[in-house]
């Protein structure tokens, strides 16, 4: 065999697709023809799966196979489709024709910064379905084709769209710069919807869809495994703090229904996030309840269509009207947040059987959730330090210094941004911000939103998610940061990986665990561990 | 009649490698930070070349901050066996990266190149005993090199398998995650 010359080696992924890693194309975007290996496309659904939830097309498949074992008519499938969507959904519509290419979005993705892949572009990875648009539905595309930026639907083009559609997590950061305001995470979920008409979809989304229709939880927990847990973390808090916490259930009557992601109530960090409501709410004597039916804040519908975010949504209302309570407390979630407050009063809306929140402890009305009647636990806390209900003592937390991450849900979706800030303000002795390009609005996602943050794509998210642990490392060398704190369960469970791998020394927290810790119970033992086990400061010998 | 200025003025000044090292350092890292960046595509090479902001370009500042480390590491004599922190951040990256292991770390070669190159330019030629040295420490550089990236690796499979140890893995391993959750909830207390 002829040896390649040094310098070709370096070159060769970028020249084309390498046989080896699936590279970066170099070539024009209308041409490229997609590599799929192991690691850079997350496992396709099971079979079972798609054939419970009723989706088309379910069969074992592989996406680095040649035939993907698609409908015949695959294609007149999905032009019928999109041609529905445009016509039902007038924002995409108008996101695939009002883009004038300026470029303002390019440079802002975490994943076209961590890879430097230009079909990372969110302007050109919307151009994957454009110019689709572009050739079927605009008279310029049938005229001029590939002059006008058009080109024909063909297999690899289908390709494409599942690859990169799956290299998008939906966090909305390009949009805040768009100047057309053009929410690119739209048309990420219009691709996948048009990609589950013809069966092509990924299992870490599908099966905690299939588990959430079943058991209303993505991990598939039945009632009592659910309500044995949230009962074993009443324990540990019991030993921790020697002050036993009641652990409501399916409480008829209950001013208030609590729900968050089941994360909180089975996966580390997870778990002491959720210790910390429990605390809370126990010294707030609240009347509250949990519900094993409606046992999952995330709503990874709002990933796979319409359709299933909708329905996936209504659960949660449906439950609150049963139970008879007078509003919903919503937990440290991402997306569900974005589900309320953007989707849920046109899909389920308006809950007029529930009342506009009112704190029980303040008397302070929610205005702004009077529509959907939920409030996030970080308003809720945020008000009641505001007025003074809350005993705290920082100094629990002096083992910790934070920095807080934006979530991009709560943080773009809902505009969160104050309150989890103002909370650490009074939770913690001290707490150290991240660079200003990189918090608040301009947050840079995690890298494994949107259901990627599954084992099998470990490098594509640990690229995807180089621009906020960059960030991290900057304020951990700086100020000696050695805890990452968030408001999201996808953020704590995947944030957790990506500073093991950028970061080691940086830990992951939700806000409410650091409240746990800080607040005085009466009756309390002297604390000497934190909600982990760990030792407080002071307490290590 | 042809003015005698002397050997110095119409020859350039005979410069020892190291020297030169030292004077076209700036010019040197510019060039070699561009090839690295030649490695990806070529609207990612205008903005990783481009932008300052080290928040908004980890990548660019990564490989400019990661090689001027390690050019630096080379040229002292003293700390020539021990990588910079810097740089391990830069390899961290290529190490998760579209590449193979030799397109991740061939860039230490191209040091080489952009060295030969300007010493031509500099008019250096007669001195390929410097030069030789000079590739041997890279070549050495370069075997460290090796070892961080497979330090990365092995970083970025023991992340994956915390991962599947934490519990998340029930999610799609189906089976039972009642009785699943009982058991590793068992173990954990033992």
């Amino acid at each position: 065999m002829a040896l390649p010359k040094l310098e070709e080696l370096s070159k060769s992924v970028a020249k084309g697709p390498s046989l080896m890693t699936g590279g970066i194309p170099k070539h024009d975007w209308l041409e490229t023809t997609p590599v799929f290996k192991p690691e850079n496309f997350p496992y396709p659904t099971k079979q079972e799966k798609l054939e419970y939830l009723k989706f088309p097309n379910p069969r074992e498949w592989s996406p680095e196979d040649e035939d993907w074992k698609l409908p015949s008519n695959w294609k007149d499938i999905i032009l019928q489709g999109f041609k529905e969507r445009i016509d039902k959904f007038r924002s995409f519509r108008i996101f695939m024709d009002c883009c004038v290419r300026c470029g303002a979005c390019a440079d802002k993705c975490h994943f076209f910064l961590g890879t430097g892949d230009p079909q990372n572009m969110p302007v050109l990875r919307a151009e994957l379905i454009r110019s689709v648009y572009r050739n079927d539905f605009t008279t310029a595309g049938k005229l001029f084709g590939k002059m006008a930026g058009a080109r024909d639907l063909t297999i690899d083009v289908l390709k494409e769209w599942a690859q990169y559609a799956y290299q998008c997590t939906e966090c909305r950061r390009c949009s805040v710069f768009c100047p057309y305001g053009i929410d690119t995470c739209e048309i990420t979920m219009m691709m996948r919807e048009l990609l589950h008409l013809v069966g092509i979809s990924i299992n870490w989304c599908m099966e905690p869809v299939a588990n959430s229709n079943r058991t209303g939880n993505h991990m598939g927990l039945q009632p009592h495994t659910y309500y044995e847990n949230v009962q074993y973390l009443a324990d540990d808090i019991e030993e921790i703090t020697g002050v036993k916490v009641d652990v409501p259930f399916n409480k008829k009557g209950a001013d208030i229904l609590f729900i968050t992601p089941s994360a909180d109530v089975f996966a580390e960090p997870g778990i002491y996030t959720c210790m910390g409501y429990l605390i809370l709410f126990h010294y707030l004597g609240l009347n509250y309840t949990w519900s094993t039916y409606s046992s999952e804040g995330g709503n990874f519908g709002l990933f796979t269509s319409n359709e299933m975010m909708k329905k996936l949504n209504a659960k949660m209302y449906a439950e609150a009207e049963r139970l008879g309570v007078k509003w919903i407390l919503g937990g440290e979630c991402g997306h569900m947040w974005r589900v309320v407050h953007q989707y849920m009063d046109t899909m389920n809306g308006p809950a007029d059987f529930l009342e506009e929140p009112v704190s029980p402890i303040t008397g302070t009305k929610f205005e702004n959730a009077a529509s959907t009647k939920m409030v996030h636990i970080s308003e809720f806390t945020a008000d009641l330090i505001k007025h003074g209900k809350l005993k705290l003592d920082p100094s629990r937390n002096a083992h910790r210094i934070p920095t807080f991450h934006d979530s991009c849900n709560p943080a773009r979706a809902m505009g969160l941004l104050d309150e989890p800030r103002y909370i650490l303000d009074h939770v913690v002795p001290k707490w150290h911000e991240m660079p200003e390009n990189t918090i608040r609005e301009k947050t840079f996602c995690c890298g494994s939103g949107t259901a990627l943050n599954t084992d099998e794509i470990m490098d594509l998210r640990m690229r995807s998610g180089l621009p906020r642990a960059n960030a991290v490392k900057f304020v951990q060398d700086k100020f000696n940061v050695n805890m990452l704190s968030c408001v999201c369960a996808i953020d704590r469970a995947t944030l957790l990986s990506l500073v093991n791998y950028w970061t080691p020394g940086v830990d992951v927290c939700g806000i409410s665990e650091l409240v746990g810790n800080a607040l005085v119970l009466d009756g309390e033992i002297k604390r000497e561990t934190g909600l982990r086990f760990e030792p407080l400061a002071g307490m290590e010998g | 009649m042809p003015i005698h200025l002397g050997e110095d003025y119409v020859r350039p000044r005979k410069m020892k490698l190291q020297e030169l090292l030292k004077e076209k350092r700036s010019s040197i890292l510019d060039k070699w930070v561009d090839k690295v960046l030649n490695t990806y595509s070529d609207e990612a090479f205008q903005i990783f070349k481009n932008q300052k902001n080290q928040f908004a370009n980890p990548v660019g500042h990564r490989v400019k901050v990661g090689l001027a480390a390690l050019y630096d590491a080379i040229l002292d004599s003293e700390t020539e066996n021990r990588i910079p922190l810097l740089f391990e951040e830069f390899v961290l990256v290529r190490a998760v990266q579209v590449f193979t292991p030799s397109q991740a770390i061939y860039f230490i070669f191209q040091l080489k190149d952009v060295v030969r190159e300007e010493c031509e330019k500099a008019g250096l030629t007669d001195f390929y005993k410097d030069l030789l040295t000079f590739y041997e420490s890279i070549d050495a550089v370069a075997l460290l090199v090796f070892d961080l990236y497979m330090a990365s690796r092995d970083r970025l499979y023991q992340v994956r398998i915390a991962e599947l140890k934490s519990g998340a893995h029930i999610f799609t391993d189906g089976g039972c995650p009642t009785q699943l959750l009982r058991e590793y909830r068992k173990n954990k207390r033992n």
